[in-house]
């Protein structure tokens, strides 16, 4: 078991990518923290398979106030935090075109994206230190290491910046025990992709999984999979590091 | 177990990376072909494999050769019938500070240049296309190329065709994972930064830097230490594996954050 005895931190885990990372930690041994915007109590059901308890919070991780009671609550109640997983995002059906959002939509979208991993990491880096260890996996995006195609550039801008805070943190943490990366998925079939695929032009349709090698998207448990090998000793020598998980259809350096 | 049925081919698994990148597939259930230019290095991880209880087939060969490369894929074929991984993992500065070719652009003969690109990128070509002629049946397979750090950014004591050879390695892995994805290969790289994992690469740590240059150089380092080469194996394990099913075309850093792309 990868992570017998870890305590496990998954933001944005109701669903989706967020919710496969936490069947895949419940699996290796860990005992999770769980929140999401939605309500939780389906999603941690189907995780408490494992018969290990699951600490399921409602919380708003754009919240500095909630985010500070949630990892509060995980200390409390867990007693420890040894990985957060920074995976609540989306795109929030921000217009694509600059010329058509508004401020307010800038600020969701990063929000969400890149202050909501900044807040988490705040909470957490602290007690980790204590520790002298600690892992942290961003979910950042293929958007964020070229373009979106679909999403405007405020979800872009703060994915690439996920990955700017991931490098930074990294090199900050390193000397107190604590490893940093990052994800990057391409195309991943979830709820959320079903939804909003069906409202892209048929050219984007095409074209979405005409430039992915692999041609098909991605299964959540295949991004789950790389974020488990971060999150563990395999993995003891990586930090500031991205794994892309996205069939092909971006390489980049 | 994670390899169980799988066979793995790890070229220069005589030491260093590619012994720990064998060593591991071994202890994870595959049958592993130990190939290393050095026969009793060779035998020598043949037999800590079947010590495991696993299965070796070792070969000593020059995979900087084409005729070399073909008579091992043909004993590969023969004996395994298939091939599921190669790691090419054959490589090297050819010695930088510890002395065998010149690392200075005014220093660098014409053979030095050729010597460190072959080993590093030409093996890598080889393998590769004799691999694909196997994996292509199967419909199936992964391929790994173990580049470095130096492909990323320049460094003080590996000249200008270590640099070239390990970016270059970085150029054919993405040319294949697109190429070849239609076959069901997946081709990936792993990146590794400074690993202590050869008597030369101890003796380049030790002889090219003071104490105070060896302290600076790991205050350089985020995770403040050298990598074993079992941190690099894993990576490798991880890219084979099942699991890294939607992943092709990567590059894995593994040089506990020295340098961050």
């Amino acid at each position: 078991m990868k992570l017998e005895g870890k305590v496990a931190w998954i933001t944005g885990a109701a669903r989706g990518i967020g919710w496969a990372i936490a069947r895949a930690f419940g699996r290796e041994g860990a005992q999770l923290a769980i929140n999401d915007l939605r309500p939780m109590e389906e999603a941690a059901s189907q995780l408490r398979e494992t018969g290990r308890p699951v600490l399921a919070m409602q919380g708003d991780v754009t919240k500095a106030q909630q985010v500070k009671e949630m990892a509060e609550r995980i200390f409390r109640e867990l007693g420890r935090v040894d990985i957060l997983v920074n995976n609540a995002g989306g795109g929030l059906n921000v217009p694509f075109s600059i010329v058509d959002m508004t401020e307010e939509d800038w600020d969701r979208v990063v929000n969400l994206n890149l202050k909501a991993a900044f807040l988490c990491c705040k909470a957490v880096i602290p007690h980790m230190r204590k520790q002298g260890k600690g892992v942290i996996v961003n979910i950042a995006s293929l958007a964020g290491r070229s373009v979106a195609t679909t999403v405007g550039p405020g979800y872009t801008g703060a994915k690439a910046g996920l990955l700017g805070l991931t490098r930074h943190l990294a090199n900050t943490e390193g000397p107190y025990g604590i490893r940093v990366n990052a994800v990057s998925p391409g195309s991943i079939m979830t709820e959320l992709l079903a939804e909003r695929f069906k409202t892209y032009p048929p050219e984007e349709q095409v074209k979405r999984l005409s430039t992915t090698p692999l041609r098909r998207f991605g299964k959540p448990e295949e991004v789950a999979a790389a974020v488990l090998f971060l999150a563990s000793e395999e993995a003891s020598f990586i930090t500031g590091a991205n794994i892309d998980v996205n069939g092909g259809r971006y390489m980049q350096m | 177990m994670r390899f169980s049925g799988k066979v793995a081919l790890v070229t220069g698994s005589g030491q260093g990376i590619g012994r720990a990148c064998a060593l591991l597939f071994a202890s994870q259930g595959a049958s592993v072909v130990v190939n290393d230019i050095n026969a009793s290095l060779v035998e020598n991880t043949v037999q800590e494999i079947q010590r495991m209880g696993s299965k070796a087939l070792g070969i000593q060969a020059d995979v900087t050769k084409e005729d070399a490369v073909s008579r091992m894929f043909t004993q590969i074929k023969e004996t395994f019938g298939r091939l599921d991984i190669l790691v090419n993992n054959v490589g090297g500065s050819g010695g930088g500070g510890a002395g065998d070719t010149s690392v200075k652009i005014d220093e660098v003969r014409e053979e030095d240049w050729d010597k460190v690109v072959r080993a590093n990128l030409r093996s890598t070509f080889l393998c590769s296309q004799q691999a694909v002629e196997i994996m292509k049946l199967q419909r199936s397979g992964k391929i790994v190329n173990i580049s470095s750090r130096a492909a990323r950014v320049g460094t003080d004591h590996q000249g200008p065709q270590y640099h070239t050879s390990k970016s270059a390695v970085l150029g054919l892995t993405r040319q294949l994972a697109r190429d070849l994805a239609p076959l069901g290969i997946h081709v990936n790289a792993v990146a590794p930064g400074f690993i202590l994992s050869s008597p030369r690469a101890e003796r380049r740590w030790k002889e090219t830097r003071t104490e105070e240059e060896r302290q600076a150089y790991l205050k350089g380092i985020p995770l403040g230490r050298l990598g074993r080469p079992e941190e690099v194996a894993q990576a490798v394990a991880f890219l084979c594996s099942d699991e890294a099913s939607y992943i092709t075309g990567v590059t894995i850093d593994v040089n506990g954050g020295s340098i961050m792309i």
